[in-house]
């Protein structure tokens, strides 16, 4: 569990608040989305779960492990517990993909039999074995983006931050990427990932904790990125309307054609979604839900 | 077998960090290369402007001064000591006849004068040469207690000059030196802070998943040893070869006026045996030290967690 208990924090002494009085829990094996918009505070957050950065007041608790009081010394030994993906997808460009992954594992001190079962069995995962011996500029954005989710994984970690994953690949590529970050979480990984990625926090129906200017406006279970999307959602056919056709392409077109203007909200969403069905075999609402 | 592990990683970490950024490795090895061939020629320099100094301060002797009825015994007694004492590089006896026949030769022309001179009235006197001519006030009052002696003569403003240039020549080696390490080390420091750089975003990736300081820092602090090693080396060859051509072309050759003159080149010049193990020693320890504290100083800012 994750504890943020009145959390404040800036950068400088004289600066504004980063973060002022955040509270909010996380359980072990939620998923949740950080929104806001940029320098609102998300990223913020991430850096005090990793430590790289402490509050000025409150506390924040991993399990029982308070934070705010961690010694330096035992800042890598928190970090090994939690894998960090990235927006740039920071990768070693002068390794191969093997080598990224396995790296995570060559730091703790793992036999090399071991890291090489370990990172097989996570590019495999990742969909990416057969292309271990690639360099990262070799891969495409998504391919890269999985690389690093591999080597965020690859140590089993129980929490996975992940700092605007999809800010740099285009929507199918994004799409498959939190469907992946969504498996690692159904096998009870907590994952957290700060975006502003509107449509995807749409069509993912998470819990979202919004901040806005270093304050926690908003905290809702199976939310979307704002209530103008919640109202627009009741025009194109409602909460049920979403259900049952979880997140159909064409309901959130409609969604952003009533936003822009563009549409009167008289498409029933269910028609939306026959639609999708008929087009793909499957609903998104199948594609995340119903095959597992 | 887990710390094993991380420290085969580490070496072989540090091994293909300088192959995976050779341009900035082989600029590194060219800076500590040239440093350290600079220290070694100012080693060798110091080394030689030392020993000549020596060699100049040891050639006007201490004159012992003895009652011209030197016993034998007595005179046994002080050649006794003389033979013993480390610091007595050479001496010589001069009956009270020699030195009548050195003042005579010493007069020119106007040695007639000292015909009907009685040479029995001369002294007898040493000629001393000391290894350490600035340790003489030691050798002089050794010397003093043996019974005969009656004076000696050290020529003291010639030694004088000669200590405080050799004091002169020690001190600003020990500046220069001092001040070369510096330099040295702030240009190889700003080398690797150069090389740190350019994976700073490899270190900031390894800092996320939870690489340690010491992980994070040792292979820096490794290829700065080996990038020492290998810049000392070379460095070291540099040295070797042109000192040895240049031995070889200097010593025989006359500096002075004779061939017995003892400012010689052979004389002046130290022997390459006695140069290189010297230089050896003084460039590999500068070039690891230098090497491993440059990374380490580099790094360490980059490693804050």
């Amino acid at each position: 569990m994750i504890r943020f208990e009145n959390v404040s924090m800036s950068y400088a002494p004289e600066a504004p608040l980063a973060l002022n009085d955040v509270s909010f829990e996380i359980e072990e094996g939620e998923f949740v989305f950080i929104i806001g918009q940029s320098g609102s505070g998300k990223s913020t957050i991430v850096k005090l779960l990793t430590c790289e950065e402490r509050p000025n007041s409150g506390r924040i608790l991993i399990d029982d492990l308070d934070l705010t009081r961690l010694r330096p010394g035992l800042v890598p030994y928190l970090r090994r517990s939690i894998g960090m993906v990235f927006q740039d997808f920071r990768l070693i460009p002068t390794m191969t993909v093997f080598d990224n992954v396995a790296f995570a594992m060559e730091i703790l001190g793992e036999s090399n039999r071991h890291i090489r079962r370990q990172v097989s069995m996570v590019l495999s995962t990742v969909g990416l074995r057969a292309r271990e011996k690639a360099r990262p500029d070799e891969l495409s954005g998504g391919e890269q983006q999985r690389v690093g989710i591999a080597r965020a994984m690859v140590n089993n970690p129980g929490m996975l931050l992940a700092d605007e994953p999809t800010g740099n690949l285009d929507p199918a590529t994004s799409e498959s990427i939190m469907a992946l970050l969504e498996e690692i979480n159904h096998n009870g990984t907590t994952v957290i990932v700060c975006t502003h990625d509107q449509e995807m926090v749409n069509r993912m129906q998470k819990r979202v904790i919004e901040i806005a200017d270093g304050r926690l406006v908003r905290d809702a279970h199976r939310a979307l990125y704002s209530d103008l999307d919640n109202n627009l959602l009741d025009l194109a056919g409602g909460r049920q309307a979403l259900d049952e056709t979880f997140g159909s392409e064409e309901l959130f077109a409609e969604m952003a054609a009533i936003r822009n203007g563009e549409a009167s909200p008289s498409q029933p969403a269910e028609e939306a979604g026959a639609a999708e069905k008929e087009r793909r075999g499957f609903t998104s609402y199948d594609f995340y839900y119903k095959r597992r | 077998m887990t710390a094993l592990r991380k420290l085969l990683n580490l070496i072989r970490d540090s091994l293909l960090n300088m192959l995976r950024h050779p341009l900035v490795s082989v600029a590194s090895l060219t800076t500590v290369t040239l440093m350290l061939v600079l220290l070694g020629a100012f080693t060798t320099i110091s080394l030689l402007a030392n020993h000549s100094a020596r060699v100049i301060a040891q050639q006007p002797p201490v004159e012992v001064w003895c009652s011209n009825e030197l016993k034998p015994e007595e005179s046994a007694a002080i050649e006794a000591y003389l033979e013993g004492d480390p610091n007595v590089l050479s001496w010589k006896r001069l009956t009270p006849l020699e030195n009548y026949e050195l003042l005579r030769a010493g007069m020119g022309e106007s040695a007639k004068a000292l015909d009907s001179f009685p040479f029995e009235k001369l002294q007898y006197t040493f000629q001393v040469r000391l290894v350490n001519p600035e340790e003489v006030d030691a050798f002089t009052a050794q010397i003093r207690a043996y019974p005969g002696v009656q004076n000696v003569d050290v020529a003291e403003r010639t030694m004088r000059t000669l200590n405080s240039i050799v004091r002169v020549v020690n001190t600003a080696t020990l500046i220069a030196f001092a001040i070369m390490c510096i330099v040295s080390l702030f240009i190889i420091s700003n080398m690797v802070r150069i090389s740190v750089l350019a994976r700073s975003e490899e270190i900031a990736i390894m800092k996320y998943v939870g690489a340690t300081k010491l992980y994070i820092r040792t292979p820096y602090v490794l290829e700065g040893a080996l990038i020492g090693t290998a810049g000392a080396l070379l460095a070291f060859a540099a040295i070797y070869f042109t000192y040895d051509k240049l031995y070889t072309s200097m010593v025989g050759r006359v500096v002075g006026d004779a061939q017995s003159s003892p400012f010689t080149a052979s004389n002046m010049m130290l022997p390459l045996s006695s140069i290189a193990w010297r230089v050896l020693v003084i460039n590999l320890a500068l070039g690891i030290l230098i090497g491993a504290a440059g990374s380490a100083l580099s790094v360490r800012r980059h490693i804050q967690v």
